[in-house]
Formats: structure tokens, sequence, C-alpha cells
């Protein structure tokens, strides 16, 4: 995966493991526009659709593999 | 540092990622004074108690959870900035050890700060549940501090941790890349002075730029220049990634991960936070949550009342006629009233609270509700401070701290205010929820939330400018303890134990003084302006004046001002009683608290809108009901 963002958004996210190269999975998503619940390193994390949006992720068949952009 | 290696220590400050377990450490060390639950936030201002260390007396601080020490909200600015006042003796950083790689990097940048270490290796039970194992001693040799391994929820480990206090080293910092160290030189070298925190304020420094003095200004500029161009990347994440690949290495030398075992508490969130069946079990728990207050209330009550109304009686027939009389009659009609009114539903009440929040729901119904929240401006993060409201509006506006947006602060804390206390809880179920019906009580609350929603939207739209959006993490659910619900239902209530009994006795006292001179009429004439269009007899006058103390002081003042009690208004008033006093001036604390984060002229412009806002809402009550 890859961030698009602000500074100080970019250097939070990477504090809970959002970084890039990191391995995602989408675990559930809220209704009504709601946010996404990701797993990451073995924790959970609710991004808004608006900051998940401009987190890249590339699929992969047997897992999710990291994207370095 | 005395001769045998050991240090004299004043002053412990625990230091964490929050949900960590900073404050159950902290209770357990100076006895329950912290709220503690199951969601990132709860600590939101430094807490200090006492607690004997290495035999001399020192005190201990509990500080707000902090991811890092950049400050990016209120409660980690509080952190940051009490760290760097040069307090602390020695930090003891708690981890949660089943996060421990990512908790080591918020290790690396307080180690900057130089101060004495003890890391606590806490949550051993939740590492050991995902399979990781750690080699504490190693790790202990590798940093170069005293390692110590807790329980804290069991009390698992704390005479290690006490023990080891005196012993705390500075980390042994691995060094950085030779391009970024070359960067933090050359800031160090333009620092006047170094200083206290050398290493820390070079490190921040190359992270955001911006310093405060101008001479340092070119110089930053120029380090942070350099080493962004070297990479092609900011340095603030360059100094990031620097950290968490030092931390994952520490991570693999000492911790194995083995195979995490799956049970309820993994499996629970399938349902809980599914996109369908999420939100019929949100309802159904709220649902409960009330019923289950309202019923147990109810049975209490019925069984204090006949108690109490047996030994008024004896009082009442001792103390005999007269003006002095009258008054210590009324002291404790007060006192009485606060047991029988106010107990049966404060109690179950705070419990319940205390047990969602334990078992960590609340960040579930944050994420349930994030769509939602964005409709009126606002996101999934607030809704934690509004389910605080429905405990005290108090600790809901401080939860406000949590939020990254100033601007999403001040909505949340304006909308936070109308959110139904206990104390106005206690209006709704002992009024309407007695007389009128539970439905009836329901629906006031509906409404309620209806009310804040269109209040949200108009207020997003005034203040405008959206925030980051959410951010929230989501821990594991939580096996609740009972002592730490018994503990925080005590905390809570002793609130209203020492401060509200005897502003209950004086407050009745000074009515029934006031009836016997003659005088409480000319005080609700005073507040006939605001009584008479609602159509609510005078003698209300008094009893929501006194609100303005404290909530259930209306309901209470209510039952002594009124002949025959609250059971002499018909049921439109009750409703239109109880809908000026959800929302009408939120009670003094409040106003306090709201001045103090929000400033006192937008505290002035809150406590008039909501006025008029309850005036308004009252009125069309009292055409709708037709009273
Ligand atoms: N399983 C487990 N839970 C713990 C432990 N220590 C604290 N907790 C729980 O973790 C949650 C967060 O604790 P709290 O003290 O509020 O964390 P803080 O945010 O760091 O102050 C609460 O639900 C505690 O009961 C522990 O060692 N093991
Ligand atoms: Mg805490």
């Amino acid at each position: 995966m890859a961030i698009n963002g602000g500074h100080g958004v970019l250097l939070r996210l990477r504090r809970l493991g959002l970084r890039p190269g990191a391995q995602v999975r989408a675990v559930a998503t809220g209704r009504w526009g709601g946010p996404v619940l990701v797993e990451v390193d073995g924790c959970r994390v609710a991004l808004g659709r608006g900051l998940a949006r401009r987190i890249l992720v590339q699929v992969n068949e047997d897992s999710f593999r990291p994207d370095e952009r | 540092m005395s001769a045998d290696g050991l240090r004299v220590v004043r002053r412990v400050v625990l230091v964490g990622q929050p949900n960590a377990g900073k404050s159950t450490l902290f209770n357990a060390i100076v006895g329950y004074r912290a709220v503690v639950a199951n969601f990132p936030g709860t600590t939101v201002e430094a807490l200090r108690g006492q607690a004997s260390i290495g035999g001399l007396r020192a005190e201990v601080v509990d500080l707000p959870g902090t991811y890092s020490l950049l400050g990016g909200d209120v409660a980690e600015r509080v952190t940051r900035d009490f760290l760097l006042s040069g307090e602390a003796d020695v930090i003891v950083q708690v981890v949660d050890s089943s996060l421990l790689g990512r908790s080591l990097e918020l290790t690396l940048e307080v180690a900057e700060l130089g101060l004495p270490i003890v890391l606590c290796l806490n949550m051993m039970d939740e590492a050991e549940h995902k399979g990781i194992r750690i080699d504490w001693e190693k790790l202990a040799a590798l940093l170069g501090v005293p390692v110590v391994a807790t329980v804290a929820s069991r009390g698992q480990g704390l005479v290690d941790l006490l023990a080891a206090i005196p012993q705390a080293r500075p980390v042994r910092r691995p060094p950085y890349t030779a391009d970024v160290e070359r960067a933090l030189s050359q800031i160090r070298e333009a620092q006047s002075s170094t200083g206290r925190f050398g290493d820390h304020r070079a490190a921040q420094l190359l992270s955001s730029g911006a310093p405060v003095d101008l001479a340092l200004k070119e110089p930053v500029e120029r380090a942070r220049r350099e080493l962004g161009e070297g990479r092609g990347e900011d340095p603030g994440v360059i100094l990031s990634d620097e950290r968490h690949a030092q931390a994952m290495r520490l991570f693999e030398a000492v911790a194995t991960v083995g195979k995490a075992r799956v049970g309820w508490r993994e499996k629970a969130d399938d349902l809980l936070m599914h996109p369908v069946i999420g939100y019929p079990l949100l309802v159904l728990a709220l649902m409960g949550l009330f019923g289950a207050v309202f019923w147990s209330g109810d049975v209490l009550e019925g069984l204090l009342s006949p108690l109490l109304d047996t030994v008024s009686g004896q009082i009442g027939a001792a103390l005999g006629a007269g003006p002095l009389a009258a008054v210590l009659r009324g002291a404790w009609d007060g006192l009485a009233a606060g047991v029988a009114i106010v107990l049966p539903y404060l109690i179950p009440f705070l419990f319940l609270l205390a047990l969602f929040e334990d078992v960590g729901y609340m960040p579930r119904v944050g994420f349930l509700l994030d769509g939602l929240m964005h409709r009126i401006g606002l996101h999934g993060k607030s809704v934690i401070p509004f389910l605080l409201g429905y405990g005290c509006t108090v600790p809901a506006i401080l939860s406000t701290r949590i939020l990254e947006d100033e601007r999403d602060r001040l909505v949340t804390a304006a909308l936070a205010v109308m959110v139904p206390c206990a104390g106005r809880t206690i209006v709704v179920m002992g009024l309407v929820g007695r007389y009128v019906g539970p439905l009836a009580a329901l629906l006031l609350y509906l409404g309620n939330v209806l009310v804040i929603a269109l209040v949200g939207w108009v207020l997003t739209r005034l203040v405008p400018g959206e925030g980051p959006g959410l951010i929230l993490e989501i821990p594991p659910y939580r096996q609740p303890r009972l002592q730490n619900l018994l503990g925080k239902t005590w905390l809570r209530l002793k609130g209203f134990v020492v401060l509200a009994w005897p502003l209950l006795a004086v407050s009745s006292a000074l009515l029934a003084l006031a009836e016997a001179l003659g005088w409480a009429g000319g005080l609700n004439l005073g507040v006939r302006f605001l009584t008479w269009p609602l159509g609510l007899p005078s003698e209300t006058g008094v009893p929501l004046v006194l609100g303005i103390l404290r909530k259930e002081l209306s309901l209470v003042m209510l039952d002594e001002a009124l002949v025959g009690g609250v059971a002499a208004l018909t049921q439109a008033q009750m409703i239109v009683f109880t809908v000026f006093v959800l929302f009408y001036v939120p009670c003094l604390a409040t106003v306090g608290a709201l001045g103090r984060e929000l400033g006192w002229r937008r505290t002035g412009l809150v406590v008039l809108a909501t006025t008029g806002l309850g005036l308004v809402l009252a009125l069309l009550a009292r055409v709708v009901l037709g009273a």
C-alpha cells in the first residue's frame, strides 16, 4: 500500500502501522459512507472513507501484497 | 544518584500509547483515582497520586496516551508539555506487549529526552493470547534499561515494577543512518546552548521545522533540505521510518511470534460491526441499557421511598413547629430526596455505562455511526464524547481533547452539552418515566438525539472546514473486571455524594426558610417570565433556577416546592418541564469546563443558545400537547 496525504495525518497513520509496504486486511465497512475497518499488524483501525480513499492497496490472490509507489 | 546506583525518585510519570493500561497501573499504585476504560482517550489530563518508591514518598503522574511526542491532539500535547517541563525524574513507559514493535518506536522517541526510563511490558496476558513471546532480559540488555513484565488489571508484577523504578537508566539509543545523524548534529551545533533535551529538540526541529528561535531558521532549513533531497522524502517521514526500522530490528531480536488463539473476542466483531446486523444490535444494546436503568431504578425507588417517608414523618413529629424546625425539616427532606430519587437511577446507570466502556463497545459505536456523523459534518470519534455525555457533561467536554481538529472539537463540545447527563436522566426517569410512562421517556431521548443532529447540521455549516476524518483505533474486547466497574461507579458517584448532597440539603433548607418567611412567592415571581409562557405553575421557578447548580436539583426541589409533590403537575406540564430541563443552561460545573476548554466568549454563546433552544422546544411541546 501507499498513502497520499498531509504531513500530520501521514505520521499518525504510520504510528498505527499504516506505512508504505505494510500488509493490510479490510475487515468491514460501515454503512452510509462509513469508515473502513482495517487490520494491520494484528490490530484494528477504523479509517474514514475520505482517508481510506487516499490509501492505495494492491490486491493479491493469496494475500494483500505491499505496493510501493 | 547514590553510591549503590539507585536513584532518588521524587516524581515518576507514566507514558505510553493510548489504552496500554497506564491508568490501571496508576490506580493499582496510588489507589482508585483515574478512570479506566477500554478505548483510547480516557485520560486527557495529568493526574497525580502518591506512592512509596525506594522507601521514599514519590509522586506518580498518569499522563494522556500518546503515539508520539509530536502533539497531534490536545491530549498528546498535554503529555509532551509535561515531559518537557522537566518535572519528571523517571519515565515509566507502559507498553501494550501485544503491540511491542509499534511501542518501541515511542520508546526510541522518548529516549531522546535523555531521561531515565523503565520499560513496563504490560498486558503480557494479551501478548500470550496472540502467541507473542518476549525475551525481556534480552530487551533490557539491548536497551540498557530495566524491563518489567506486568498484567496491571490483575495486579501482577507491580512489586517488581516499583522495585525497578530507582534503577531506571537512560536508553542506550542505536544510532540513525549516517545522513540523518549528520543532519541532527548540524542542528545541534547551531543551537546556541544545548540546554536540556537537546537531542529531542534537534529531532523535533528536523522532523517538523519551524524553530521558535529565528537564528535557527536557516540551519534547520538547510539540514532539512539536504536530508530531504538526498532521499526524496519528507524529513519527518524519514525520521519516523528510521525509528520504525530500529524498533522492528529490536522486536525481531527479542520476540517470537507463534500461533494466535481465536476466541469469542475475535469473532464478536463479525456480528457487532456487521454493516447490517451491527445496527439493530446497537439499538438493542442502547434500549437494553435504558430499559435496565429504568426498571432497576423503579424497583429500588419502590423499596426506598416508604422507608424514607417513615423516617421523615418521625423527624417531622420530633421537630415540632416553628421556622427553625421548618429549616431543619427542609434540610432533611433534601437529603432524603437525594437518596430516594437520585440514587436508584444513578447507580444502575453509572454501573452499566462502566460495563459498556470496559467491554470496549464505545469505539465500535463510533465506527458504526461514522457515516451518519458525516451527515452532520462530524465524524465517528465525536461519538465518544457524546456517549460519555450520558454520564456527565464535564468529562465529555474534556474528552473532546482526543479530536485532532480544532473545529471538530468546538462543535462536538457545544453539542455534547445537550446530551442528557445522569442528572438530566434523573429528571427524565423520575418525572416523565415514572408518572407518564417509559415510552414517553424513550421518545424524549430520541427527540433529543434528533435535535442534537439538527443543531449539529446547522453548526457545522456555520463553522466551516472539514477535519481530516476518522482515525480510530478499535481495541480488542476485554473481559470487564468487577473491581474496576465498582471502582469507576464509585468514583463517579462520589462527585454526586460529596457535591450534590450538601447542595441539596442547603437549597432545600433555604427554600423551607423562604417559604416560612413568605419569600418564596417573590422569588418565583422573578422567574415568572419563564414559567408563565410554558404554562408551568409559578412554584416551578425556583427549582428551575436551582437546576443551574445541578440538574437533578430541579426535580428534587420541585418535589419540595409543590404542595402534593411533583404528582401535582399534569402529565403535559411534566413533559414541558422536562424538555426545558433537557436543554437550558448547562450546570455550573459544565460552564466551568467549557470556559476552560473553549474560552469564555464561546461558552457565553453556548449558554445563551441552549437556553433559547430549551425555551423554544418547551413552548413547542406545550403547543403540541395542548397544555
Ligand atoms: N488483559 C489485560 N487488560 C488490561 C491490562 N491492563 C489494563 N487492561 C485493560 O485495558 C484497558 C485500558 O486500560 P487503561 O488503564 O484505561 O489504559 P490507558 O489508556 O493506558 O490509561 C482497560 O479495559 C483495562 O482494564 C492487562 O495487563 N491485561
Ligand atoms: Mg488512561
